[in-house]
């Protein structure tokens, strides 16, 4: 039985090949993978120690993976309205299966990925990893730790609690204060209504047309830019050379 | 030279698919291994225990949800999220259009600019040598060190009205010092003098330290990087000023004061 399931068409369509058993064939397996093509087909023995990288770009790229797949189970749950945004939060915490456990995880997540995303440039800097020719791939990575950080603000906002609101006014009173695009930045150009803080809002203050902008850009523009920006900056990690030795 | 050997062999065509057998002296002298399985189940390893750590936090730890948001109601202390509360902490030594706007755009030009600051087309892939590496080291573990330290002081020694409280004093709260009360600024000129005295102690700094940097880097990049560490050491400076003798603003313009 498990032979003829092994051997039959459907199942050679989908696994071409049966488990590497043979070195040749290990190194086939990264090449011929799509999900471990990111691989070099080997690679030195001493770039396996844990602290070479601490893995803490592959740990933030884990944690974007969780964050979106309890992400997509939220949104199940979440009506970006100030009508109901507060309601379906109460509800995550008492009607809805797992809900809390839910928003935890995307919580915690959240905040781990601030922190993994800070450690990899840091370690990153320390090794001196972005000397050419990776300097362009540094750039992109400098571009995701601030998509993660809007990624994160533009999320503070959707629970619609008192922590949300004003932590959010806090960084948004910022954004007015832009020089000559901002509202009461200085050497304005702009009044209330067309400064940057206007756009971000909506609104002159945080409300309804807030709380569907955050939305939007949490759940779709920075996730997709997000997404465009890591392929680019794994592609370029493998195209460069994998990993630095380190000095 | 050893650093650059496989970097060199990826660039000139796959290095691998030359490779026959599993462990081969690899050409910076360290053997070899294929990814699968070594590293993609070292990898798996790593999943599983993130993935479990996230799920304990997540059981034991719940998101904090406070009231309803009403924009009538202003809280006693209002903070942002810790990533940002380093920016907010800036708020106490400069106008938002600095604390918010212009030194965290500095700050990520300043980063994204690192490896250009680092290497130019004189000496190519040639190795840091290893004062300007340490210099290099100092300066970002400053820098983090100093972000962290002010996401520190906002998130745990600031209560009503951003005054400054202990975490173990809560009662104290709210009776803390609050430097805007008595702060006071410079008049323009011993402003304008200041900034210039500044300036000027920078022009020398750069000038007396040119020889390690300038003929590696260039003029263009020097000046940039040496404006990116004066920024770095105007913040410092500026939150002495405010901390030891009470100053508000150093340069008081129509425009904007800092």
């Amino acid at each position: 039985m498990r032979k003829a399931i092994l051997t039959s068409q459907v199942w050679r369509a989908v696994f071409r090949r049966p488990l590497p058993r043979s070195p040749r064939e290990q190194k086939q397996a990264a090449r011929n993978n799509f999900f471990l093509h990111l691989h070099p087909a080997t690679l030195p023995r001493q770039r396996l120690r844990l602290t070479t990288t601490f893995c803490m770009g592959g740990i933030s790229f884990l944690l974007f993976i969780i964050l979106t797949v309890t992400g997509l189970l939220l949104m199940f749950y979440y009506r970006p309205t100030t009508a109901f945004a507060y309601r379906d939060m109460k509800d995550l915490e008492y009607a809805v299966t797992m809900g809390q456990f839910l928003r935890n995880l995307h919580r915690w997540a959240a905040h781990g990925m601030v922190l993994t995303v800070i450690a990899h440039m840091a370690r990153v800097v320390y090794a001196r990893a972005y000397k050419p020719p990776r300097e362009f791939n540094w750039v992109v990575g400098v571009s995701l730790l601030v998509l993660t950080l809007f990624l994160s603000f533009t999320g503070y906002l959707l629970p619609w609690d008192q922590l949300a609101y004003w932590a959010t006014s806090v960084g948004t009173n910022m954004l007015r204060a832009m020089p000559v695009l901002g509202a009461a930045g200085p050497a304005s150009l702009v009044d209330l209504n067309t400064d940057v803080g206007f756009y971000f809002l909506g609104g002159r203050v945080i409300g309804e047309s807030s709380l569907i902008r955050f939305y939007v850009l949490h759940v779709f523009v920075l996730p997709v830019v997000a997404i465009v920006l890591m392929m680019v900056h794994f592609w370029r990690v493998r195209k460069d050379g994998m990993l630095k030795t380190p000095l | 030279m050893l650093e650059n050997a496989p970097l060199e062999a990826a660039a000139s065509g796959e290095a691998e698919e030359t490779e026959v057998g599993a462990a081969r002296q690899g050409p910076d002298g360290a053997d070899r291994v294929p990814s699968y399985p070594t590293l993609v189940f070292l990898e798996l390893l790593a999943v599983l225990a993130v993935t479990a750590f996230f799920v304990l936090l997540s059981v034991v730890f719940d998101a904090p949800l406070e009231g309803e948001a009403n924009s009538a109601f202003t809280p006693a202390v209002t903070k942002a999220p810790w990533y940002f509360v380093g920016l907010q902490e800036l708020l106490v030594y400069f106008d938002p259009w600095m604390a918010g706007v212009v030194i965290p755009g500095l700050i990520v030009l300043g980063l994204m600019s690192l490896p250009f600051l680092e290497d130019s087309r004189r000496t190519g892939r040639s190795p840091t040598p290893r004062r300007s590496r340490r210099f290099g080291n100092v300066v970002f573990t400053v820098g983090l060190t100093f972000w962290f330290l002010l996401i520190l002081v906002g998130a745990w020694f600031r209560g009503a009205g951003w005054r400054f409280v202990t975490p173990w004093s809560a009662v104290a709260a709210g009776q803390g010092q609050n430097g805007a009360a008595q702060s006071w600024s410079f008049s323009p000129l011993a402003g304008a003098l200041v900034v210039g005295a500044y300036l000027l102690l920078v022009a020398c700094l750069g000038w007396r330290f040119r020889g390690s940097f300038l003929p590696r880097m260039g003029r263009f990049r020097y000046v940039w990087m040496v404006s990116l560490l004066a920024l770095m050491g105007g913040v410092f400076l500026k939150i002495a000023l405010r901390l030891l003798w009470d100053v508000h603003y150093v340069v008081t313009t129509p425009w904007g004061s800092m």
